[in-house]
């Protein structure tokens, strides 16, 4: 079900280091342990001696690549075919044939002729980074860098379709040629494309689909308990309960929007508004009703309301002093991630730039944010290390995903300084299938160290990092007055969601659309959704659902 | 005897991000090497070796990113970090630049933007939206389509029916 608990493979070593460890154990390590010397940037190297350049114990020399022997701890020379006086001394004395790079501290065969990797070789170099912290006490880098505990979180299955399967479906013979459930066009009541977008998104999340059409928000029971008569979830309820009725004729959701304005005092404007802002303060609204009367929060303290439990992730901020290399890690909450396109990062003039742009991506995009960033030096930090202001580096990561992954690509810039807002209409990749892991803390931080071998505190083996997409919202159109339309993938077909309008779409057309919020689901949760929406419905309440025979 | 290979470099569609330009780059060792090889040359040999130490120095900082380079790589490849990455970012740019080709060729839209289009349960629809229903605030009969507009000045929100509240001639000059 899960990915493999590793995120990396654990690579064979060559027989000549077996035989090293066989024989030495880790003393070798423990010794050179003293030598390690480690760079803010995660880098580590071999310092010999603090006064002198390395010089080859046969020739003297100081050209080429330099080597120290892992058994007599000699300092070697390899500059050209002809003058590898590592290779040499490998030859000449037997037991001498593993080495250390002094460069990169990596382990070096000469027998084989290939750089090997050793754990526990690699658990040295760790534990230098880690060393050099130790007497301070914000763990930074130290807590982040301990074994890890694998701490099992309950996935979410609760939210899974079981409980919804038993009270409203049965499975009907026919139901392949038939549309899926849910598919149902949504009127515009003037400039409310960007509502109407967004609400078929929600309508066809996985986890908000399935709570709300398992009845977990009881309109009934919602209105005795609460006195409050304004209640958004009840009539986001009233929604899905019409939406997949299996009526096909167009919804107005104008009770929604009536209820929604009543919420939102500053957004109640027939006007065009920002999906992604209406987006946002709906589930702001869910989680303002439903939070609060929620069951106990969890040991880990995360909100259970609907929208947490789909959206909620988190997002690792690390913050290096580039000085001493000591990082302070924050952890922020977020519904979404919002990404930059690559193209706006040049430029600080606002020239645009005429030679070819280059062709953006989702995991381009993806790699932009995760990127660690040099803020300038008019942005200097107070480090508690080095006790003053100095430069950093900033990075930011994924500590951990949420069930529905949505990405929000930032479009519309605007300036402060020339006033003046823009589109930016360039054409984004976004892949059908996704995989999280390297943006993972766990990836970024490993990478950040080179790469080795270690188990990190914050390795999350226990959710899946594979992602389904299954629905996309594009805006067309000028800034001001442009058109948003959904594009939802069901059953592996994919609809276009055009206000009342609902059409097959090939996967074609998808791909080339202009994609503004990209909603991804949980591979598991895609798969046994495309399950679920083959039903028919049968009704067991006496009102809103109507059993239909066929609805072709 | 031989030199340590260089491993091949994978290709990858999106820039490597091991080097970061951030991190100062073996300079270090460099600037010690070139005091020595002062040092180490005649005196009166130093105007025409000049060019000759340069070029050196060169050498020596190229070989050494590059092999630091491959050397990162090879970890990556070894411990199994890559993922085929190449493989299906490359399937995926083609299938996008496919897709925009054939969306982009004027006969092969079949796509009409026109409203008359009918919609997949045998469906048309008007432009604008001509359901009927009671606003749930006043009570009258409202179309779809002019209803939001209508509730908004219905309920007394949106800049419009604030001005119409307040009656000031300041707020209407300053926001006509």
């Amino acid at each position: 079900m899960c990915s493999s608990n590793n995120l990396y493979k654990n690579p064979k070593p060559c027989k000549h280091l077996a035989d090293y460890k066989l024989k030495n154990g880790l003393c070798g390590y423990s010794l050179i342990q003293e030598c390690f010397r480690t760079t803010p940037y995660g880098r580590t190297t071999l310092e010999i001696s603090k006064s002198e350049i390395p010089r080859c114990n046969i020739c003297s020399g100081c050209h080429g690549r330099f080597y120290m022997c892992l058994i007599c701890s000699s300092v070697l020379c390899c500059w050209s075919p002809e003058s590898n006086h590592a290779h040499l001394h490998s030859q000449s004395q037997t037991g001498h044939e593993i080495s250390v790079d002094i460069e990169r501290a990596e382990l070096y065969c000469f027998v084989c002729c290939d750089q090997v990797y050793d754990p526990d070789f690699d658990n040295a170099v760790m534990c230098k980074h880690i060393m050099g912290f130790s007497r301070t006490e914000n763990g930074g880098v130290e807590s982040e860098l301990r074994l890890s505990k694998r701490r099992r979180s309950s996935f979410g299955m609760d939210l899974d379709s079981k409980n919804m399967k038993r009270l409203f479906f049965r499975r009907d013979q026919k139901s392949k040629s038939c549309f899926p459930l849910g598919l149902r066009g949504l009127n515009n009541l003037g400039s409310t494309c960007f509502m109407n977008s967004v609400l078929q998104v929600l309508l066809h999340a996985p986890p908000l689909r399935n709570y709300f059409l398992s009845d977990r928000h009881n309109r009934e029971i919602c209105r005795k308990m609460s006195s409050d008569r304004l209640c958004l979830p009840c009539d986001i309820d009233l929604m899905f309960s019409a939406v997949f009725s299996g009526d096909r004729t167009p919804y107005s959701p104008a009770q929604f929007l009536y209820s929604w304005w009543q919420h939102s005092e500053n957004l109640a404007t027939y006007e065009q508004h920002d999906a992604h802002e209406f987006f946002i303060s709906m589930l702001d609204r869910i989680h303002d009703k439903e939070g609060k009367e929620s069951l106990a929060p969890k040991d880990n303290g995360d909100c259970q309301c609907i929208a947490h439990r789909a959206f909620y992730g988190l997002l690792r901020s690390d913050v290096t002093c580039a000085s001493c290399g000591f990082t302070s890690t924050t952890h922020d909450p977020c519904m979404d991630i919002s990404l930059d396109l690559s193209s706006c990062n040049s430029n600080p003039k606002g020239l645009t730039s005429k030679s070819s742009k280059p062709n953006e991506s989702l995991g381009g995009c993806l790699d932009l944010f995760t990127r660690p960033e040099k803020l300038g030096s008019d942005q200097k930090l107070y480090c508690e290390n080095c006790q003053e202001k100095q430069d950093t580096l900033k990075q930011m990561s994924i500590k951990k995903l949420p069930l529905v992954l949505c990405f929000h690509i930032k479009r519309f810039e605007h300036s402060p300084t020339r006033k003046m807002s823009r589109k930016i209409d360039c054409h984004m990749q976004f892949p059908f299938s996704l995989d999280m892991k390297p943006y993972l803390a766990s990836s970024i931080v490993r990478e950040r160290y080179g790469n080795r071998i270690f188990s990190f505190d914050s390795d999350e083996s226990d959710i899946s990092t594979q992602f389904e997409i299954f629905a996309v919202v594009t805006h067309s159109g000028m800034l001001e007055s442009g058109h948003y339309v959904t594009y939802l993938r069901l059953r592996n077909q994919w609809y276009k969601c055009d206000d009342a309008w609902i059409t097959e779409v090939d996967e074609e057309v998808v791909r080339a659309s202009q994609c503004y919020l990209m909603y991804y689901v949980q591979k598991m949760l895609y798969h046994k959704s495309c399950e679920d929406v083959s039903c028919q419905p049968m009704s067991l309440r006496a009102d809103a659902f109507v059993p239909i025979a066929g609805c072709c | 005897m031989r030199t340590p290979d260089l491993y091949p470099i994978t290709e990858t569609h999106r820039p490597l991000r091991f080097c970061s330009s951030a991190e100062p780059f073996g300079v270090g060792v460099t600037a010690h090497w070139i005091s020595e090889a002062r040092l180490m040359s005649a005196p009166n040999e130093d105007n025409a070796s000049q060019p000759q130490l340069s070029s050196h120095v060169f050498d020596e900082l190229l070989d050494s990113i590059i092999i630091d380079v491959a050397s990162e790589c090879h970890r990556v490849a070894k411990l199994g970090l890559d993922r085929n990455l190449e493989e299906e970012e490359e399937e995926e740019l083609r299938l996008s630049a496919q897709a925009r080709a054939r969306v982009a060729d004027p006969s092969n839209n079949s796509e009409t933007n026109g409203k008359y289009i009918v919609d997949i349960f045998g469906q048309t629809h008007p432009p604008v939206a001509n359901e009927i229903f009671e606003c749930m605030n006043c009570g009258r009969s409202i179309m779809a389509g002019r209803f939001a507009p209508h509730l908004e000045k219905c309920m007394g929100k949106g800049r419009k029916a604030r001005l119409k509240a307040t009656g000031s001639s300041t707020a209407q000059t300053r926001y006509s």
